[in-house]
């Protein structure tokens, strides 16, 4: 029984700290209640106990608050909410502060605000300090204290109420009994009191860097992006309209994160938001779509989610990523596993894997879903299943700041054993460069020497929007000279996870060299390094008036003599998303493992035509030399010459495997053009990256990709020759770019049994297994010298080829195009193999392989597999079979059950046609697309649909499922499109798809059924025609992306309008502008509906019926109709999308030169008078003076005032110049706090984002001012005036100063309104009126003075 | 020379910092900061203050911006 009832602890005040504090107070009844008998109190904020990193110095008391950031501890650049009064104790294991735990109490706050923003504050007393001199970095435990002891019975009543600063507006008192007898009689010693809690929310925290309102139910909504977490808030009702009772304002709520590669831009269309986030980012939808599904109001709740129209109609997401999780989560390396250990046709087989461009890691089963998630910290870039401890993952994050791994634990889906490391490493991309970021991940078990290494890889970061050939590393580039790591050995788990979050994990650049070798000729150190090279050559062609000659000359391979390296000579290679595997010797083998990176393209001389020729590439200038000169017999001869430098290469030396008529026998060190190939590390744990020190040297094994002709070398035979002679090159240095991902096979052997690699929509399987007792023979029963395949015998090496020359190999189709279901595919799917390495089937005999398992990435999860695929019995054109998950989606086509009802309007226009027969009508396919929102439609989906008898009489029943609760909640209906065919043995429809029924999800018409899914049925047998796909929504069938990622956007009539903008099918389009389909604004029928520009687009703005369109320099007005440009004004522009705003009194834009207004017709300056100043306290606020290169202009306008608001910084403090127009004038504005984002309010006010919301020049009470007037001349600028007197009239007391031309270096002080009389002769005279507290006001200022005689010398 | 008077009665221009301060308008500012643009009778006063209170406008009465009161009790047995 409780001594005080909480209902008399009143509660009053409005609290308006900045941040959420929980308040705890301690009630101690008496008699226990200290002093004398009566019920007393103490008080704490309980949730600010935390770590905190300070700077302790020697002999002082002085302490720096501190922050850990990337490589060490900085000051803390905002500071922590600390309080006097509280304390600090050292953390066990820790940094040594003091010879106690104790380290002391903090005294005072020396800078920032107490409870807010501290910095730097003093002890108490001095501990005895553990460190002998200098200064100390150390992580501490900060404890909020107690307050001293008050007496309850002081604060009875409203009028006595409690308060303190640290309750921040919140008092309260109590009204009950304060002396009871104690319910619980203790004794001896016991504790006795009663918490009452309560909790102050921050009611005003936003601190957003781009902002947008949206309207719902009449309230006004805020979403905000905050660039440091890069996560968008909402602010729900922000001018808290119908808010009446609820005594705690609507709070920020953190929306879901998605990826934002550039600072959003928002559109409101409604009550929804269309927001760009860049282009390497998918556009985000935050909105009410204003729809039912199965009896649900949509509307009613806030959609957040990305924006594209897909058409997933299954209950998995589309994947990235994926890893199949070996359930026992022990090693797959020399393992007994059954096929039966992966339960791939059970409906409990989980898959781990993560949607692309997306931070959470996902995991799910193919019946029931996503199960679990858990949030990486970051955007997820790669993952590797554990191939030991097969039920973990590691994961590849990037962070923005910094690259993260992290190992997580699949059953729990939570970090694993303190696994959280952050990359340290100096040639590591920068996680938040544009140009190149770490995509793979692989992790490499050494269990003879307790090694754990994990490799990582980078590429391209546009990869997945440019073709391999312009992903290219080698260049001068610096970032692109790197592109595969180690990491130091992590085979021993942290202990503990640091303060910070992380641990630190260095990674060691292992990539090889690429600026160009020599060949080396001397045995048997012939070119160790196996770096590549080149040959060169100097083609001359002489012409003259009796005929010509071209000849080649001077022929000869890069040596230290004739040195073919430099800029012309680099190793241009291209890097793929994800080429990492093991190559050879896992676990606990003799060896350590051999990682290896497939290198699908390199930039190599050989065309793609007559290779045999055009082998060689020119360089250089070409030398042209001219003259002329006259024969005995009066003849003028004109001759030319031209030398011309060409390069054949790049060239490795390698000792092939190379087939004869029978078998492989070694060519000895042969020249090997270089074209794609798989780079092998040998023992990579211990791998030297080139120094004076060493090198170990990578093995290159080629894919020739050649079928037929392995054995046809180049040969390149100068026709003429002087101190060269004909060479003959190895392989065709042809490419592979299409190759997608790459695993290999373990086992317990020296060499992985094989690897399995997808090449576009094709699986390739190589057996790789060695036996050292018996060399491999290829598929020609041929044999391949065994020590060729080996990792460490880096020199030999062999074709990796898909014929029967090279090792024995399958290529197989697990779907023809992303979808069995599809019989008339033109776009075929990407193939991706699970990220993990493939177990051996040991219940096999001999032993083959487990299964191999692909994704096609497209709008759905579609996942094939296959087992055995190494059987002999296993043929390339195996089907594969589809990891049926469950879909949210799905449409069953039968053969109509009406018999009474013929398809007539099917029947072939044929007169002899028999309505009795099947063969008579057309064939008819049916494909599905999803409606979004209710009016926004997906592209058809790629599967095609048919009854088992096709054509058939009666037509066809249509049965719609759906899964109620795994539906997107912006899809409205699904609509069912019929192709259909003359030929009823055609393979796909020949005619246009037309819609035959819009199925609306309202759920009119939809049945329960047995196995939970929802059903609607519908026959196809009249006919039914509601128009094409094309004809209703204006995009082609045959599209398979309406979607665009962008970084600007702007609505004109009626149309979204999007620039920096791509998507997986274009790039290069930074001077295009898109245009969404009218009022859809997720649907651009991007490859017709566009307006390319002669530059990139900074901005876009609607203004008079017009787009307009701003670089830097130049504004383009567009016809938004017919997309046309029908004009272009140049010398004035927008730096940025921030830098434009229309208005009823035109639309304002402002570049680096100034501010223009522009009335439909013309532009004009208007901030010529705010451009330059010689008076010093405006020097750096003037238009030339502030650095517009660092920062752009924000423009806002103020419907109060009428006034331009343009917000700028100068040395991190927010100001605006503000241009009143109906005034035409300029006034300079300062605000108290970084004006990070500004939008238009909801009465026309401008709402501003500081950390906090804030309207801008509303409050009731006013700022401190300052006015200097001009320089008074009186009408005489050259001659002198005895200035006397200054009076103002206004309030009282206002500070007014002056200086005049004789005392010009400070403001001086008026004495009963005179001017000191060593001043008051003078030439000018300048008055400063200043108001400290904001409440006075200067009506008017009058000057004395009198003429001076007009002297000479007085001029 | 009699003594003469020169006023500045109009302060509706605002700041001209460019042509030089001599050579701008009478009512003119060469330099002002926060002063309100929009002012009666051509008077000099400070722009109004940013307003942080769009939120919980309608909050009065019992304490705002708080959770609801909460109870609990703390009781230690005497060790032994």
């Amino acid at each position: 029984m409780a001594v005080f009832n909480k209902d008399n602890f009143i509660l009053g005040g409005t609290y308006t700290g900045t941040q959420t504090f929980d308040y705890e107070f301690r009630l101690y009844p008496a008699p226990f209640g200290t002093p004398g008998g009566k019920s007393t109190f103490k008080y704490r904020i309980a949730n600010i106990n935390k770590v905190v990193a300070l700077k302790f110095t020697y002999n002082s008391t002085s302490v720096t608050v501190r922050r850990f950031q990337d490589e060490g501890y900085i000051d803390h650049p905002d500071g922590l909410p600390l309080f006097v009064g509280d304390s600090l104790y050292e953390i066990a294991g820790k940094e040594d502060v003091a010879s106690s735990a104790f380290i002391g109490t903090i005294a005072s706050i020396t800078t920032g605000t107490e409870g807010v923003n501290v910095t730097e504050f003093t002890l108490a007393s001095q501990p005895t300090w553990s460190f002998g001199s200098g200064t100390l970095d150390a992580q501490v435990e900060y404890r909020a204290e107690l307050s001293s002891s008050e007496d309850l019975e002081d604060y009875t009543t409203s009028g006595t109420a409690f308060t303190n600063s640290k309750l921040y507006g919140l008092n309260f008192y109590y009204t009950g009994t304060l002396n009871a007898t104690n319910p619980v009689n203790p004794s001896g010693g016991a504790q006795y009191y009663e918490i009452i809690h309560f909790t102050g929310y921050a009611d005003n925290g936003f601190k957003v860097d781009k902002m947008a309102k949206v309207f719902k139910d009449g309230k006004c909504n805020v979403i905000g992006w905050n660039e440091s977490d890069n996560r968008f808030r909402e602010r729900k009702n922000i001018y808290a309209d119908g808010l009446v009772n609820s005594n705690v304002a609507e709070l920020s709520n953190i929306l879901e994160e998605f990826k934002v590669s550039d600072k959003p831009d928002f559109v409101a269309r409604g009550d929804d938001l269309y927001i760009g986030t860049g282009k390497n980012s998918f556009p985000l939808f935050l909105g009410h779509p204003n729809i039912t599904q199965f009896g649900k109001k949509i509307s009613d709740e806030t959609i957040f989610t990305t924006g594209p129209t897909l058409v997933n109609t299954s209950i998995m997401p589309s994947l990235e990523q994926f890893v199949l999780p070996y359930s026992a989560g022990t090693t797959m390396y020399n393992a007994s596993i059954a096929n039966s250990s992966w339960s791939l046709g059970s409906s409990t087989q989980e898959v781990v894997g993560y949607q692309n461009e997306n931070g959470y890691l996902l995991k799910g089963t193919k019946s029931f879903g996503v199960s679990k998630s858990v949030y990486c910290g970051g955007v997820i870039q790669a993952i590797r299943l554990d191939y030991v401890e097969t039920d973990k993952v590691w994961v590849l994050v990037n962070k923005v700041t910094s690259y993260r791994v992290l190992l997580i634990d699949i059953p729990t889906m939570t970090i694993d054993a303190n696994r959280i490391y952050k990359l340290t490493g100096t040639s590591l991309p920068s996680a938040s460069s544009n140009e190149v970021k770490l995509t793979d991940i692989l992790v490499a078990h050494d269990g003879q020497t307790n090694n754990i290494n994990i490799y990582l890889q980078a590429s391209d970061a546009n990869i997945d929007t440019k073709p391999i050939q312009e992903c290219i590393f080698g260049t001068e580039e610096s970032i692109r000279q790197s592109y595969i790591w180690r990491t130091d050995n992590v085979y021993t788990a942290p202990s503990s996870t640091p303060a910070v979050g992380y641990t630190d994990l260095a990674c060691t650049d292992i990539t090889p060299r690429t600026e160009g070798s020599y060949e080396r000729t001397t045995t048997p150190n012939i070119n160790p390094e196996l770096d590549p090279y080149w040959y060169g050559f100097t083609s001359v062609e002489e012409q003259s008036n009796l005929g010509g000659a071209e000849y080649v000359e001077q022929g000869h391979f890069s040596s230290p003599n004739k040195p073919l390296i430099g800029n012309d000579f680099r190793i241009k290679q291209a890097l793929p998303k994800r080429g990492l595997f093991i190559y050879g010797h896992l676990y606990n083998a003799s060896h350590s493992p051999s990682v290896a990176l497939v290198i699908p393209y390199v930039e190599n001389t050989v065309s793609t035509g007559d290779r045999h020729w055009a082998i060689s590439e020119e360089y250089g200038d070409a030398i042209v030399s001219e003259g002329s000169y006259e024969t005995n017999y009066g003849e003028t001869i004109n001759t030319s010459i031209k030398s011309t430098k060409a390069k054949i290469g790049p060239i490795v030396k390698l000792n092939l495997s190379y087939p004869d008529a029978v078998n492989h026998s070694p060519t000895g060190n042969v020249n090997v053009i270089l074209g794609s190939h798989i780079q092998v590390f040998p023992k990579t744990k211990d791998f030297v990256y080139h120094t004076e020190n060493g090198y170990t040297g990578v093995k290159r094994i080629p894919f020739n990709a050649e079928s037929i002709e392995l054995n046809y070398n180049i040969e390149f035979n100068p026709d003429i020759g002087d101190d060269t002679t004909s060479e003959i090159f190895y392989g065709d240095g042809a490419n592979m770019s299409d190759f997608q991902s790459i695993t290999t096979v373990i086992n317990n052997g020296l060499i992985p049994n094989g690897i399995f690699m997808t090449e576009s929509s094709k699986l390739h399987y190589w057996d790789i297994l060695q036996n050292s007792a018996v060399d491999k023979l290829d598929a020609s029963g041929g044999n391949i010298i065994d020590s060729h395949l080996l990792s460490n015998d880096i020199s030999k090496s062999f074709f990796l080829n898909l014929n029967d020359h090279s090792l024995p190999n399958k290529t197989f189709s697990p779907s023809t195009n992303g979808d069995v279901d599809n019989p008339e595919s033109t776009t075929i799917g990407n193939a991706i193999l699970a990220s993990q390495d493939i177990f051996t089937n040991t219940t096999a005999s001999p032993d083959t392989i487990g299964f191999a398992s692909v994704v096609y990435p497209s709008d759905s999860f579609k996942l094939y597999y296959l087992y055995d695929a190494s059987n002999t019995v296993i043929s390339s054109n195996q089907a594969f079979t589809l990891f049926d998950t469950k879909a949210s989606i799905k449409i069953d086509i039968s053969n109509s059950d009406i018999t009474t009802v013929f398809d007539n309007p099917m029947l072939l226009p044929d007169k002899n046609a028999n309505s009795n027969s099947d063969s008579d009508y057309y064939a008819k396919y049916y494909r599905l697309s999803l409606m979004y929102d209710g009016y926004q439609e997906s592209v058809l989906d790629k599967s095609v649909y048919v009854s088992s008898t096709n054509p058939f009489k009666y037509g066809q029943k249509i049965v719609v499922s759906a899964l109620p609760d795994s539906l997107n909640h912006r899809i409205s209906h699904i609509n069912v499109y019929r192709g259909k065919a003359y030929d009823g043995d055609s393979s796909k429809a020949d005619s246009e798809y037309v819609l035959i029924k819009s199925i609306p999800f309202n759920g009119d018409g939809w049945a329960d059924s047995s196995d939970g899914y929802l059903k609607y049925t519908l026959y196809d047998n009249v006919g039914d025609n509601f128009g094409s796909y094309e004809a209703l929504t204006g995009i082609s069938p045959q599209m398979s992306t309406n979607f665009l990622h962008y970084g600007i956007s702007e609505e004109c009539a009626g149309y979204l309008f999007v620039a920096q903008a791509d998507n997986p099918e274009i790039s290069n389009t930074d001077n295009y502008i898109f245009r969404s389909k009218a009022g859809k604004f997720n649907i651009f029928n991007w490859a017709n509906e566009y307006c390319a520009l002669p530059e990139k687009i900074t901005a876009l703005q609607s203004y008079n019926n017009f787009l307009y369109a701003f670089s830097p320099a130049n504004v383009y007005t567009i016809n938004p109709n017919n997309l046309s440009i029908v004009d272009n004004m140049q010398g004035q522009g927008v730096l940025s999308n921030e830098g434009v705003i229309s208005t009823d009194y035109g639309m304002f834009f402002a570049d680096k030169y100034g501010v223009y207004v522009h009335n439909g017709k013309s532009s004009q300056l208007i901030s010529r008078v705010i451009e330059y100043t010689s008076n010093t306290d405006l020097a750096n606020f003037v238009w030339s003076a502030i650095d517009w290169d660092s920062q752009h202009p924000k423009l806002a306008f103020d419907s109060q005032r009428k006034a331009l608001l343009i917000f700028f910084e100068v040395s991190n403090n927010s100001y605006a110049w503000v241009y009143s127009v109906l005034q035409r004038r300029w006034d300079l504005w300062s605000f108290d706090n970084k004006v990070r984002a500004i939008i238009q309010g909801k009465f026309g006010e401008i709402i501003a984002s500081d950390g906090s919301l804030f309207q801008v020049g509303t409050g009731t009470t006013r700022k401190a001012w300052e006015f200097q007037s001009k320089k008074i001349t009186a009408g005489f600028d050259t001659y002198e005036k005895q200035f006397k007197e200054v009076h103002y009239e206004g309030t009282n007391s206002l500070d007014t100063t002056y200086k005049t031309s004789l005392a010009d270096s400070s403001w001086n002080a008026l004495s009963s309104n005179r001017l000191n009389s060593a001043h008051s002769k003078s030439k000018w005279l300048q008055i400063k009126v200043a108001d400290t507290d904001g409440t006075k006001q200067l009506e008017s200022l009058g000057v004395h003075f009198r003429p001076l005689r007009a002297k000479s010398t007085k001029v | 020379m009699p003594r003469m008077v020169a006023e500045i009665k109009n302060f509706g221009v605002g700041i001209v910092a460019t042509p030089d301060s001599k050579d701008i308008p009478t009512d003119a500012s060469d330099y002002s900061l926060d002063v309100e643009p929009v002012a009666s009778d051509g008077m000099v006063k400070g722009r109004k203050k940013d307003a942080y209170s769009v939120l919980g406008s309608g909050f009065s009465g019992t304490a705002s911006n708080t959770s609801r009161v909460r109870h609990t009790i703390f009781y230690k047995r005497p060790t032994a």
